[in-house]
């Protein structure tokens, strides 16, 4: 009953619980705020490691494209190489095919050209041979190189001096140089008016009107004078 | 010393030290080889192009 006097909560109890209950409010902000400090640098790290990481993935991507195009660089590399060799193999093969094919086509080529005759040279040679007068009407050379000329003459002169000419000639061959046919009994040699007509037979010596000995006649040109 | 302070130390440092190898990482790796990509791009094209004259070539050839 001595204790009826007294309140049941002292004023300096409140006080001291206030107090109290200041303090403990007063450190919990302070964790609060320590922890949000705490928090921001925290964030900052996990985004620089990403980065880090992203980075580092880049470079071994990179890498690895750099891998790829090297070895698809080496690839055509050797493709090129290959084909190359092949391109030669072949080019040459086929030069050598040409030039074979050439070299055939210009023997074959020479070898006409050889033979030709120079028709030009001959008729040109065969006018030189004939005196003033006697005319031709008709040449017919065979291929054996067997010549019938037929033309006119103004007398038997003219004829016997071509046929001398020819004679001569080493062009011609004399054995078969002449034939001669009077028309009415099997000859060719008549009298028409004040012609005279006539037919001749010969061989001609191709190989003095041939393209190669015409050839070797014009670089020697002492056999020609 | 608390182990809270430590780590707050140390926390402006690591994005600085990230920064730095990244720009390493682009100096030293990633750069070149972006350069070398590029030039094995070209390499790579012109090569295309000779295996096809060379491939065509081949063709018109007749033996």
């Amino acid at each position: 009953m001595q204790d009826m006097g007294r309140p049941l909560i002292d004023e300096k109890d409140i006080s001291n619980n206030f107090a109290q209950s200041n303090n403990i409010q007063s450190d919990s902000k302070a964790e609060i705020t320590g922890l949000s400090q705490e928090k921001s640098p925290n964030l900052l790290n996990i985004f620089s490691v990403v980065i880090l990481i992203l980075f580092i993935a880049m470079s071994v991507f990179i890498f690895t494209v750099k891998l790829s195009k090297t070895s698809t660089y080496k690839n055509k590399q050797e493709e090129a190489s290959r084909l190359e060799t092949q391109l030669n193999s072949r080019e040459l093969k086929d030069v050598d095919v040409q030039a074979q094919t050439l070299s055939d086509g210009l023997d074959i080529f020479k070898k006409l050209d050889t033979s030709r005759i120079v028709y030009n040279d001959l008729l040109n040679n065969l006018a030189s041979l004939v005196p003033q007068g006697l005319k031709f009407s008709n040449l017919i050379i065979d291929e054996k190189f067997k010549a019938k000329l037929i033309g006119t003459a103004n007398s038997d002169q003219e004829v016997a001096v071509f046929i001398d000419s020819v004679k001569q000639s080493p062009n011609y061959k004399s054995e078969s140089l002449l034939s001669l046919r009077h028309s009415e009994s099997g000859s060719s040699l008549e009298t028409i008016g004040k012609e005279i007509r006539y037919e001749l037979e010969f061989e001609v010596v191709s190989k003095n009107f041939t393209a190669s000995s015409i050839e070797k006649n014009l670089k020697s040109p002492e056999n020609n004078q | 010393m608390p182990e809270k302070d430590i780590k707050n130390s140390f926390s402006p440092l690591f994005p600085l030290l990230v920064f730095i190898i990244c720009l390493a990482l682009g100096y030293l790796l990633i750069g070149p080889n972006i350069q070398e990509i590029k030039k094995l791009n070209i390499d790579i094209d012109a090569k295309k192009e000779e295996i096809i004259n060379m491939e065509k070539k081949i063709s018109d050839l007749k033996f």
